[in-house]
């Protein structure tokens, strides 16, 4: 049986290829989710935090009394503080 | 005629030791070779949605440039340096240190350290390969395929890593 030698520049090139290939799959088929999300604190406006997903206003030290995120008296979340969609 | 006297030997040994060094042409130096890059890039983002599973999502805009170091005896080998921005959302800035290894004079990987410096901070490891498509002789059109994790830092609101996949494209120029 005859075996296949590739270069290594050709290993390169097809390794390379394949990542081209593989992000674009990941773009396309995966669920990415939308920008309701938060994964970064960044991600959400000045002055606020993403915690589990979401985001929160933090509350300045005068009017929070020391507490640094505002999530309400049931933990509700203020929904002017959705993270930008992308 | 023979050189017989004592002084004249010398003068003339003198006069062609000296025209020997003038003229001679000045060794080849160890030099730096300098490269400039400037390019876009975006691809996927991945990190704890919160829930405790992993998301993807777009990427944020990267604007990046930077600079790669080679020694003109040793150019297979480089150190680069990158200085990015994230333009959307709230815009971040970071940077990167990488050691390259050139397989040929297109086609090249590395590693190295990432890192956001600002607003918040993010920190980690990156690896990548680059692939120079070139315009005349200095110039060149470069792509590339980066995997990045970034593990540490106070942009993280859980304990997860975040992850880049992205791709870069952009302009790359001897200088």
């Amino acid at each position: 049986m005859k075996s296949i030698r590739l270069s290594p520049r050709a290993v390169v090139r097809a390794l390379f290829v394949l990542c081209l290939l593989g992000i674009a799959f990941l773009l396309g088929n995966l669920g990415c989710s939308s920008g309701a999300i938060c994964y970064r604190n960044t991600d959400c406006p000045y002055a606020s935090d993403c915690k589990q997903g979401t985001c929160v206003r933090r509350l300045s030290s005068e009017a929070g009394g020391g507490s640094s995120i505002d999530e309400g008296a049931a933990g509700a979340i203020d929904a002017s503080q959705t993270p930008d969609a992308n | 005629m023979s050189l017989k006297s004592g002084p004249l030997r010398a003068s003339v040994s003198i006069s062609a030791l000296i025209g020997a060094i003038f003229l001679a042409r000045p060794a080849h130096a160890e030099g730096l070779l300098l490269d400039g890059t400037f390019g876009i890039g975006s691809g996927l983002e991945g990190g704890d949605t919160g829930t405790g599973q992993f998301g993807w999502r777009r990427a944020r805009l990267h604007i990046t440039t930077g600079m790669d170091f080679r020694n003109d005896e040793s150019q297979a080998d480089a150190l680069g340096f990158r200085v990015f921005a994230e333009i959307e959302k709230r815009a971040t800035l970071g940077g990167e240190a990488r050691y390259e290894r050139w397989l040929s004079h297109n086609v090249g990987a590395y590693g190295g350290l990432i890192g956001v410096v600002t607003p918040e901070t993010l920190f980690g490891v990156t690896t990548g390969m680059d692939l120079v498509i070139p315009f005349g002789k200095r110039a060149g059109l470069f792509l590339e395929p980066s995997f990045s994790a970034l593990p540490v830092g106070s942009d993280l609101p859980s304990s997860g890593p975040l992850v880049w996949l992205l791709f870069s494209a952009g302009l790359r120029l001897g200088l």
